[in-house]
C-alpha cells in the first residue's frame, strides 16, 4: 500500500508558488530523506502531508485518506519546526499530556525518553531545557504513540553526536518515515527545488 | 472527554506552577479599578452609580488580555501545531480554551466584585448574585474571544484585530451585564430583572454555538 500518495501539489502563500505540481510516492514500510536549500519549501511540504496546511490545488492521501482524518492522525506521529512542548510542564508530564491526547499509554514515551538520555523522573519544567533537550522530547513524544507515519521536519537540529546517533536509530525502526534533513537520515533521498522533488 | 480533562490538567498544571495568568490579570484590573476610583473626587456620591460600569471595564480590559495570552503562547511555543496535527477534535480544543479561560477570569471576578463594592458601591448584599451576573458574561464574552483570539494570533496587530473583532459582537452583552450589575452593587431600578437574564443568557448560548462552528474553520491554514 501507498503510505503517502501526492499528486500535482500546488501550495501558494499570496504570489509566492512555494510548492509547483509536486509528485511524491511513499511507499509502506519505506524511508525517505528530502533535502534541500533554506526556503526551498521543506516545511511547508512537511506542513501538507501533516495536515497542518491545506494543498492550494493537488491531491495528498497519507494512509490511504486525508490527512485531517482523526483517525489518520492518531497513526502519524509529528516531529515539528519547533518542539510542540509546554515550557512549564517536565519531560514526563509532557509525555502524559501528548500521550494522554492521543489516547495511549505513556509508558512507551518514557521508554524514549530514557533512550535519548533524559530522565522521566527529572521534575525540571522544560523551560530550562537546551535545544537538544527540547528537541528529544519532542521526539519522544512523536514516538510515544508507536505511529505508522512519523513525518519529522530536521529532528536532528540541535542534537549533539549522542543524541543524533540515538534518534537515527530510533528513526531506523519506525515503519514509514518522511524526513525533511540536510543529512543523518538514511533511505531514499530526494532534493526539493523549484518546489518540486528530483531524485538527490 | 478524556480529552477535554487533558486540556484542562495541562492548563491547570501551567497555571498552578506559576500563577501567572492570574497574578497578571488581578494586577491589571486592580490597577484599572484603583486609577477609576481615584478619577472620581473623595466626596462624590457618583460612586455607586459608575461601579457596574468601572468593575465591568476593568473585566472587559483583563479578558483581552487572556484572551491574547490564549493562543500566543501556543503558537509561540509550537504546541497549537501539535494539538492541530493530533486526533483531538478542534471544538475540544476550543472548548477546552473556553473553559480555561472562564475559570480563571471567573476567579478574577470573584476578587474583583467584592472590591469593585468596598471602593464604589459599599452594597455588601448584591455581591454574590453580582459575581454570578460577572461570570455570565465572561462567558459569552470568552466565548466569543476564544474564536477571535484564534484569528489574531496568526496575525500581525493581533493587539488591534482581537478587540476590532471582539468590541462590536459584546455590545448588547455589555449592555445587559453592566445593567444588572449596577442593580445588584448599587440599587439601581430595572425594569424587568429577567428581562437581563435572558438577554445574558441567550447571548452565550448564541455565542458558544457559533463560535463551536466556526473554529475548525478559523484554524485552518
Amino acid at each position: 500500500m501507498t503510505a503517502v500518495s501526492v499528486r500535482s501539489l500546488d501550495r501558494r502563500f499570496g504570489s509566492t508558488r512555494v510548492l509547483r505540481e509536486l509528485d511524491l510516492d511513499v511507499q509502506d514500510g519505506e524511508h525517505i530523506a528530502i533535502s534541500g536549500a533554506n526556503g526551498s519549501g521543506k516545511t511547508t511540504l512537511l506542513r501538507v502531508l501533516s495536515g497542518l496546511l491545506r494543498p492550494t490545488s493537488g491531491d495528498v492521501k497519507v494512509l490511504g485518506g486525508a490527512a485531517d482524518d482523526p483517525d489518520i492522525r492518531a497513526r502519524i506521529g509529528v516531529v515539528g519546526h519547533t518542539p510542540a512542548i509546554y515550557a512549564r510542564m517536565t519531560a514526563s508530564e509532557n509525555i502524559r499530556f501528548w500521550t494522554g491526547i492521543y489516547g495511549v499509554p505513556p509508558g512507551r514515551g518514557h521508554e524514549v525518553l530514557q533512550t535519548l538520555g533524559l530522565d522521566p523522573a527529572d521534575k525540571r519544567p522544560a523551560a530550562s531545557y537546551s535545544q537538544g533537550m527540547r528537541q528529544r522530547v519532542s521526539i519522544a513524544i512523536a514516538l510515544s504513540t508507536s505511529p505508522t507515519l512519523v513525518i519529522a521536519d530536521e529532528p536532528f537540529a540541535g542534537l549533539d553526536d549522542a543524541g543524533s546517533t540515538a534518534v537515527a536509530a530510533l528513526l531506523r525502526d519506525v515503519p514509514t518515515l518522511v524526513v525533511a534533513t540536510h543529512g543523518g537520515a538514511d533511505g531514499r533521498h530526494l532534493h526539493l527545488r523549484d518546489g518540486r522533488l528530483t531524485a538527490a | 472527554m478524556k480529552r477535554f480533562g487533558w486540556l484542562l490538567w495541562k492548563d491547570a498544571v501551567t497555571e498552578l506552577r506559576s500563577f501567572e495568568r492570574l497574578s497578571t490579570l488581578l494586577l491589571f484590573a486592580v490597577a484599572v479599578l484603583v486609577t477609576l476610583h481615584f478619577s472620581l473626587p473623595p466626596e462624590s456620591t457618583a460612586r455607586p452609580k459608575v461601579a457596574a460600569g468601572f468593575l465591568w471595564a476593568a473585566l472587559l480590559f483583563a479578558s483581552l488580555l487572556e484572551l491574547r495570552r490564549s493562543f500566543e503562547s501556543e503558537r509561540r511555543d509550537g504546541t497549537l501545531d501539535g494539538l492541530r496535527a493530533s486526533p483531538l477534535d478542534p471544538s475540544l480544543l476550543y472548548a477546552g480554551k473556553v473553559a480555561s479561560s472562564v475559570v480563571v477570569l471567573g476567579v478574577l471576578a470573584a476578587m474583583l466584585v467584592p472590591l469593585t463594592a468596598v471602593f464604589f458601591s459599599g452594597r455588601p448584599s448584591g455581591i454574590a448574585p453580582a459575581i454570578g451576573v460577572a461570570l455570565l458574561g465572561i462567558l459569552g464574552l470568552v466565548a466569543w474571544g476564544t474564536l477571535f483570539a484564534a484569528v489574531a494570533a496568526g496575525t500581525r496587530g493581533a493587539e488591534i484585530v482581537l478587540p476590532v473583532l471582539l468590541f462590536p459582537l459584546v455590545v448588547p452583552q455589555t449592555i445587559a451585564c453592566v445593567r444588572l450589575l449596577a442593580y445588584y452593587l448599587a440599587g439601581d431600578k430595572l425594569s424587568s430583572l429577567g428581562t437581563g437574564y435572558i438577554l445574558l443568557g441567550a447571548f452565550d448560548v448564541l455565542s458558544l454555538g457559533t463560535s463551536l462552528l466556526l473554529f475548525d474553520y478559523v484554524l485552518e491554514e
